[in-house]
């Protein structure tokens, strides 16, 4: 069986390459179609209007796969510009988090849409989705994704459910369906195999869940210090470590923070009043990966006041 | 606000974006070549709340070009410029 190679940051850099099976690929395909294929009112999909890059999981299910197997066009551009909607009456939005500041400076492009079906995945929702969906009103369907290159789609919610569903083949282990909170660990048929090792039959993820059904779950965050930064997964304490080394007197701190054009990103805190320090710091940053570094840096006020 | 009090303030707020101080002699240079790390699409559309938050104008991706007007200090401040007027003429000045 072929498979296809898809390739990760890892939450402190180091790229990871992930082997997705041609029948993992059709099968998980298939299930984005029965999802967002159609609505309840029959109005078929008739066009797939993409910000997400083919090169990721998400962008070639949603914007190569999905569309052949639907039969409808596809049309891709860049995430600061609006989407490409032209003729079409029923459009799946598939965006990003940056997608959303974007729609909501564009919104009349839609005016001619019956129906628009708008597919998130990969991170905290931007506070932005949800005054965009409301313009929209009744025409609107926000479907969100729950998963990542590794394990393919997991879960899904339909705005403004806030627990998630899991896939129809993937399920609870039977630990997890015990304790009925923890770490969210599932088995599932579509799980990528990482470089030439075998697919695992279970994976158990960052992320903190409460079981509220036989399918379903309450998410509560993740594990540790991980956020996702326009949907790449970020260790904080790995930052904290770099940048810590660079100012072993300060306190430094890497402060996690809603945002509205990546999802999620973070502030630096230092609690130092020399500026020789504060440099230090903006240094260390400099060398930190571009998609890592953060919003600001800031000098604590307790460090300011002294 | 005049037009040189404009580009200042575009000018202090693209400083606190990009995180380092900008000049009246990089006002014509693109901000890609200022700071392209910061200055990706996602620092595009930081510019884009940025500004609408600054001067209470809405910025509308179907009219504004992004490419063209979120170019440079210049070429930002002479969108808000712009839009000002319209605001103010519209009788819509906050």
């Amino acid at each position: 069986m072929t498979a296809v190679r898809f390739a990760t940051s890892g939450t402190t850099g180091s790229p990871v390459a992930w082997l997705r099976g041609e029948d993992q690929l059709v099968a998980e395909t298939r299930l984005l179609a029965g999802l967002l294929g159609g609505s309840p009112d029959g109005t078929d999909l008739d066009a797939i209007c993409t910000h997400a890059p083919v090169g990721h999981l998400y962008g070639h299910l949603l914007g190569h796969r999905l569309p052949a197997l639907l039969d409808v066009p596809v049309r891709q551009v860049p995430v600061t510009e609006p989407f490409d909607v032209s003729g079409a009456r029923h459009p799946l939005l598939v965006t990003l988090p940056a997608s959303f500041s974007v729609l909501a400076r564009s919104l009349s492009t839609l005016d001619q849409c019956a129906r628009v079906t708008i597919v998130f995945s990969s991170a905290a929702i931007p506070p932005l989705a949800h005054p965009v969906v409301a313009a929209l009103g009744d025409r609107a369907r926000l479907v969100e994704l729950f998963g990542s290159t590794e394990t393919g789609l997991v879960a899904t919610r339909v705005f403004p459910t806030s627990d998630w569903t899991l896939a129809p083949d993937v399920r609870f282990v039977p630990r997890l369906l015990a304790a009925r909170a923890g770490r969210l660990a599932i088995e599932s048929p579509r799980l990528a195999a990482r470089n030439s090792w075998p697919a695992p039959a279970e994976i158990t993820l960052d992320d903190e869940v409460t079981v509220v059904g036989a399918n379903t779950f309450r998410w509560h965050g993740r594990a540790g210090r991980l956020v996702k930064v326009n949907g790449r997964r970020l260790n904080l304490d790995a930052v904290r470590a770099t940048l810590s080394a660079a100012a072993p007197d300060a306190a430094v701190r890497c402060v996690p923070e809603p945002d509205q054009v990546r999802g999620e990103w973070f502030t630096v805190t230092v609690d130092s009043a020399d500026p020789a320090t504060l440099r230090a710091v903006d240094r260390a940053v400099a060398t930190l990966p571009a998609w890592q570094r953060p919003r600001a840096v800031q000098q604590t006020t307790a460090a300011r006041i002294s | 606000m005049g037009t040189e009090e404009t580009r200042e303030a575009v000018r202090a707020a693209l400083s606190t974006l990009l995180g380092h101080e900008l000049t009246e002699d990089t006002d014509e240079t693109p901000l890609i070549e200022i700071d392209a790390d910061r200055y990706d699409s996602l620092g595009v559309l930081d510019c884009v709340a940025a500004m609408e938050g600054r001067f209470g104008i809405s910025i509308d991706l179907i009219d504004d070009d992004l490419v063209t007007n979120f170019r440079s200090v210049s070429t930002i401040g002479a969108l808000v410029e712009r839009k000002l007027h319209d605001a103010r003429v519209l009788g819509l000045t906050p």
